[in-house]
């Protein structure tokens, strides 16, 4: 935030490419979105237990090959590179305030560096559209599915609704980097409340616009596109669960940091 | 003054602005008109630094947009944006206006001093206590007005200010921009609204496609039909009954707002 107030050639427009779907043909791209979902859970689960930084590091490098096959690496990179600030405060903090080694810190850190990757790559990889026809398919209530793919497809245009508050705020002599920490997230009050009391009006516009077009959460619904899975799922899938499993017993049995 | 020079702007790819030069003298009254999509908004939001130059330069007063920071270039520029009414966050009127004020610094006496007479510029004086939330349209446009002209700005720049409002809301906004013409203030107004800038008649600036076309009298610009439908907008609805008059020789020229337009009738009817 302070390079974009410094003049840093507009930080945030960058922000809400962070992580949008990037059209290309590739293997990953052509993946089920329920495999890829799968293995992201799969592997977020295995990230939040993992006691071991060298796991996480291998995760992230097993992301970004697959980001690289996935022509989309430059993205996920960005985003990598947003979320340092993040990494290098939760590294310091523990590492300030436990006193123990730093590798002990660099799991923590590291845990929140190979989410994000692992997400990113979800995210980029599949488009917004694909993912809400299969968490249709999933089986959960239309409620919990669509609240879930609108909040998605909401993402970029919250982030230009924040810029465009910010833009005005600071328009009016706002100085988000005045003061100590505490003065600093006071600064936040100014663009936090507009940008709420528009989400809440937008969110309401949403539904009526929905309601008025005849959306009927009861009725069962009929996908227009067909996914299924194929070879190709069930072999990514079988992958990544073996490569989880070896992990799994590279962690337990032979115990590395 | 704000001086644009070789003005050049991407956010990327493709240029928003393409070779923009253009010079804003102080207490000068001026209209950037254009469609959708012309680069006007991204050209205003250069005059308080909020986008920095790709190419070329943009100079306020003596500051350098490119270096100056945007709490000392909206000192002097005060950026209103379209439908301004989506950032307010008080809990009343008063503090609203009083936000600006604070963060630039001034003393006390000076912020009620100001606050009173702004809110009374806007007829807004029995609203002090009233949530800004729960003002009429008009009357949350002009709260947004008021606030940047709290801290007595030299340069206004005021982004599609008839946006969503209705004609009597438009005829005190009219008032408003005389009141602060007359006071020698610069104001840039960024719209769209044709009937509105026939009826101030600033200097008119035209862009399209990220290019100014031109850039003179409101007089010349609107009645011309030709250059206007080029560039996407349509003359004023006077133009209809005056150009054909014109073009009769029963008036001397073309007029494009209603007022002149009955004077000249009255001048015709004297002899």
């Amino acid at each position: 935030m302070r390079c974009w107030l410094e003049g840093d050639k507009n930080i945030m427009l960058k922000l809400d490419a962070l992580f949008r779907y990037v059209e290309r043909d590739t293997l990953m791209h052509k993946l089920d979105p329920r495999t890829k979902f799968i293995v992201i859970l799969i592997y977020s689960i295995f990230i939040i237990l993992s006691p071991s930084y060298t796991t996480q590091i291998i995760i992230i490098l097993l992301s970004s090959i697959l980001a690289i096959s996935a022509k989309c690496f430059r993205n996920m990179m960005r985003s990598v590179l947003t979320v340092t600030p993040f990494f290098l405060i939760i590294l310091f903090a523990n590492y300030y305030f436990t006193r123990l080694d730093i590798t002990a810190a660099l799991t923590p850190s590291l845990r929140i560096l190979s989410l994000v990757t692992v997400f990113t790559l979800f995210f980029l990889t599949t488009s917004p559209d694909d993912f809400s026809t299969a968490l249709d398919k999933s089986g959960l209530p239309l409620t919990i599915t669509l609240s879930f793919s609108l909040a998605l497809k909401f993402i970029p245009t919250m982030m230009q609704q924040i810029n465009e508050v910010m833009e005005a705020q600071v328009a009016r002599g706002l100085k988000l980097d005045k003061g100590n920490i505490l003065s600093r997230i006071r600064n936040y009050i100014p663009i936090l409340i507009p940008v709420i009391i528009l989400s809440i009006k937008r969110s309401i516009e949403v539904a009526e616009a929905l309601e008025v077009r005849g959306l009927d959460l009861k009725a069962k619904r009929k996908p227009i596109v067909e996914t299924s899975m194929s070879w190709r799922d069930y072999i990514y899938l079988a992958l990544n669960t073996l490569i989880v499993v070896l992990l799994t017993a590279i962690v337990i049995y032979l115990a590395i940091p | 003054m704000i001086l644009v020079e070789d003005l050049w702007f991407t956010y990327g790819e493709d240029f928003i602005l393409k070779n923009i030069n253009l010079e804003i003298g102080k207490g000068e009254f001026i209209a950037i008109m254009g469609d959708n999509g012309a680069g006007k908004t991204t050209l205003v939001k250069h005059f308080n630094g909020l986008l920095k130059p790709s190419k070329g330069k943009v100079i306020v007063d003596d500051l350098d947009t490119s270096k100056a920071s945007i709490y000392d270039l909206s000192r002097k520029v005060a950026l209103v944006f379209q439908y301004p009414e989506k950032m307010f966050f008080s809990e009343t009127v008063w503090d609203e206006v009083n936000f600006a004020l604070k963060n630039f610094g001034f003393d006390e006496d000076y912020r009620i001093h100001r606050i009173n007479k702004v809110l009374a510029l806007l007829w807004l004086d029995g609203l002090k206590d009233r949530s800004p939330f729960t003002l009429s349209g008009g009357e949350q446009r002009r709260l947004a007005l008021a606030c940047a002209l709290a801290w007595d700005p030299d340069y206004i720049v005021l982004d599609e200010p008839t946006a969503g409002q209705d004609k009597y809301q438009r005829e005190i906004l009219t008032k408003i921009i005389q009141v602060l013409v007359e006071q020698e203030k610069s104001v840039i107004i960024v719209t769209h609204d044709i009937e509105f800038v026939a009826e101030l008649k600033p200097r008119v600036v035209l862009m399209y496609n990220g290019e100014i076309v031109a850039d003179g009298a409101a007089e010349d610009i609107l009645s011309n039909e030709k250059l206007l439908r080029s560039s996407g907008l349509y003359p004023p609805s006077v133009i209809d009954v005056s150009r054909p008059l014109f073009d009769k020789g029963i008036i001397k020229k073309p007029i494009i707002n209603i007022h002149d337009f009955i004077a000249a009738l009255e001048m015709l009817a004297r002899g």
